[in-house]
């Protein structure tokens, strides 16, 4: 009698979670319209920039909205090769890779113990960390290079990361306390109860269940530091520890002399090339972290 | 396999006291409920045995030791939550394993005990599933067979049937008390559903804002409440109160109320002589209301009239709703009873089973003298 209702049960859960994708309305279709419309235009101008990049310099300005004759990768080879973009490449990968693995680092148990831990003056803590989103970065300028200069960390890849950890943790704390926030507290007695350090707690649930959160918030720091550019233009000056951002200018510069526009669309591809696929491979997770919060 | 104590236990936020002054002596392998309404102070007394709370004053002991500044993990307690808290990232086993393996259990160990478990609780089929493919039935046992692998020596159970549907709860409800039994072990329950707590117990420790109102087993808290939140809290539909005065007219004790004059019989009345000329509560269970032509064989009736103003059809039984100079009160009668929306009925009271309780102090005039008289029939254990 009780496994049948158990099953019947469990029978239940699985149609109820079939129902739930929903249907096209009619009143959605504006919204629609304007997606779709928005959508096209985006994908032109990708696939414009993209086709652009395969053409020889003379395809460009004849035949603007064609399908290049034959693909000219040798485009991309003279970027890569000639205008360090191939190192400013790696040196992206380097300085943005580590910069998020570290503001994750700070950031998450920082934001677990401020969304979590009873202590006085925690409301204040947390609206300090708050009140860093909001400084802008020219106000920060002459201090930073002073600290930097004085830590001899000036025209290096650490000082630069050093200085994007700690402009990027206020926004990551507060996306953050908001997704350990909306965890349930049961959780966390529960694993106290079954045994589990502070830590442990942290490390084996809190952290797991934040997932979303934290994927979520490598997206935003990944792409905000992949296309940063005042900050990198200030601190590195060295052409081999350039990020890409600052190899693309070199190159717009360079332009004034060549006049290689297809090398410069080549160039532009390098740089969006990483965080489209980003997008294209964990859209989905950071949808549902975005939504995380809101719906439970 | 433990005794718990709460002595002089106190929990205060701030200024707000949420337990004052817990006294409670569980015995090993006893199944104690602790309820009351919501923010009564059951699930922080709990908590604070759990070790989730701090206890701001007195001791809680665990067999002959204080626990007071013990770690949780160390109070060998385990705890199923209403929410279940499974862990949403992990398996059934891995859920069920999570203790073991933070206490460094050997693997062989911890695979055997989570089988064996999952099979008494019948959810080893479901071992590699995540907890939001359950459904609400199986995800309360996966929480119960995660306390189980523990072989704790106290069981804390927070509310754990509220979020099944009303089907599953009776179901649940036996199944845990079977479990109680199999295991052997201490097992203190929190819920605020009287009829969870009269069903499971072997005994019932009612709370209310904070305070301890009493503690006993189901039969001496339905026959014997101690005052009249008690009185009030235990029983569905609950107790009837009337403002009363207590009088000895010839030799006869006699309950007066606005609406009614009940005499008592000697043998009960005695027990109140002593209080004549005070302001009482006056209380008697639906139950102990019948009407005239049904009433049933060997009580001593008093007979009042009432109007009916509302007609309840259980089928096995039938509420009245009955009002006389303004106050209403119910009757749970036999189901064929004639009484009929606008008319007056005459009913029996059963003045054996009646309660008195001081106005002033609300508690049971009778307390001591009851108390001290034998459990009968349906007595549990």
């Amino acid at each position: 009698m009780a496994e049948q209702s158990l099953q019947l049960e469990q029978a239940n859960v699985l149609t109820s979670s079939r129902r739930r994708r929903g249907h096209f309305q009619f009143k959605q279709l504006p919204s629609y319209l304007f997606l779709g419309a928005w959508s096209l235009f985006t994908i032109f101008a990708l696939s414009w920039v993209v086709l652009a990049s395969l053409k020889t310099n003379r395809e460009v300005f004849r035949e603007p909205f064609t399908i290049p004759a034959e693909p000219q990768f040798v485009n991309y080879q003279r970027v890569w090769e000639n205008s360090q973009v191939g190192q400013s490449f790696v040196n992206s990968l380097i300085i943005v890779g580590l910069s998020v693995l570290f503001i994750l680092l700070v950031s998450a148990p920082a934001s677990y113990i401020l969304s979590r831990a009873r202590f006085r003056g925690r409301n204040l803590l947390t609206m300090i960390y708050i009140a860093g989103i909001g400084i802008p970065y020219p106000l920060l300028f002459i201090p930073l290079f002073a600290m930097l200069a004085g830590l001899k960390l000036i025209n290096t890849m650490p000082g630069l990361i050093l200085v994007y950890v700690s402009l990027s943790v206020p926004f990551t704390v507060y996306i953050l306390t908001g997704f350990f926030s909306s965890l349930p507290q049961e959780l966390e007695d529960s694993a106290v109860i079954d045994g589990a350090t502070d830590f442990q707690v942290f490390r084996k649930i809190m952290l797991p269940l934040a997932r979303p959160g934290l994927i979520t918030a490598a997206i935003f720091n990944f792409i905000g530091l992949w296309n940063e550019f005042q900050l990198a233009l200030i601190f590195i000056q060295d052409p081999d520890k350039r990020p890409l951002s600052l190899s693309l200018y070199a190159l717009k510069n360079s332009m004034t002399y060549s006049g290689d526009w297809a090398g410069l669309f080549a160039g532009v591809v390098i740089v969006v090339v990483p965080t489209v696929l980003l997008f294209i491979l964990l859209s989905e997770r950071m949808i549902s972290g975005i939504t995380l919060g809101s719906v439970k | 396999m433990a005794t718990v104590s709460f002595r002089h236990v106190w929990k205060r936020f701030g200024n707000t006291v949420a337990v004052k002054d817990l006294n409670i002596e569980v015995a090993d392998k006893e199944f104690l409920v602790l309820v009351g309404p919501s923010g009564c102070g059951k699930s922080t007394s709990l908590r604070m045995l759990a070790g989730l709370e701090e206890i701001t004053e007195g001791e809680i002991l665990i067999g002959d030791r204080v626990v007071n500044n013990v770690a949780p993990k160390d109070r060998d307690v385990a705890m199923v939550f209403q929410s279940y808290a499974l862990y949403p990232h992990m398996t059934v086993y891995e859920n069920m394993a999570f203790g073991l393996r933070l206490r460094k259990t050997p693997k062989q160990v911890i695979d055997q005990r989570v089988r064996e478990a999952a099979r008494s609780l019948g959810i080893d089929n479901l071992l590699d599933r995540r907890p939001r493919q359950l459904s609400g039935g199986q995800r309360q046992r996966v929480a119960v067979g995660r306390a189980i692998v523990r072989e704790p020596a106290v069981f804390l159970m927070d509310e754990p049937l509220s979020n099944l549907d009303a089907k599953l709860r009776v179901e649940a409800r036996s199944f845990i008390s079977k479990l109680h039994q199999r295991l052997g072990t201490t097992f203190i329950y929190v819920t605020h559903d009287q009829v969870e707590a009269m069903t499971m117990g072997t005994r019932i420790a009612v709370m209310s804002a904070g305070e301890l109102q009493q503690i006993d087993t189901p039969y001496n808290l339905y026959h014997n409440p101690r005052n009249v939140f008690v009185a009030g809290f235990i029983g569905s539909p609950s107790m009837n109160f009337f403002d009363a005065v207590l009088k000895e007219e010839d030799g006869k004790v006699i309950v007066e109320t606005p609406a009614f004059r009940i005499p008592l019989p000697p043998a009960v009345g005695n027990m109140y002589r002593g209080h004549a000329g005070k302001r009482v509560v006056f209380g008697v269970r639906p139950e102990d209301i019948h009407d005239v032509d049904y009433q049933p064989p060997g009580i001593l009736p008093a007979i009042i009239e009432a109007n009916v103003e509302v007609v309840e059809q259980m089928g096995n039984e039938m509420n009245l709703y009955l009002e006389e100079q303004g106050k209403t009160f119910i009757a749970r009668t036999d189901p064929r009873t004639q009484a009929r929306v606008g008319k007056r009925q005459a009913v029996a009271i059963n003045t054996s089973n009646i309660h008195l309780f001081d106005a002033n102090t609300e508690l049971s005039l009778a307390y001591e003298a009851k108390q001290a008289q034998p459990e009968t029939i349906g007595a549990s254990n």
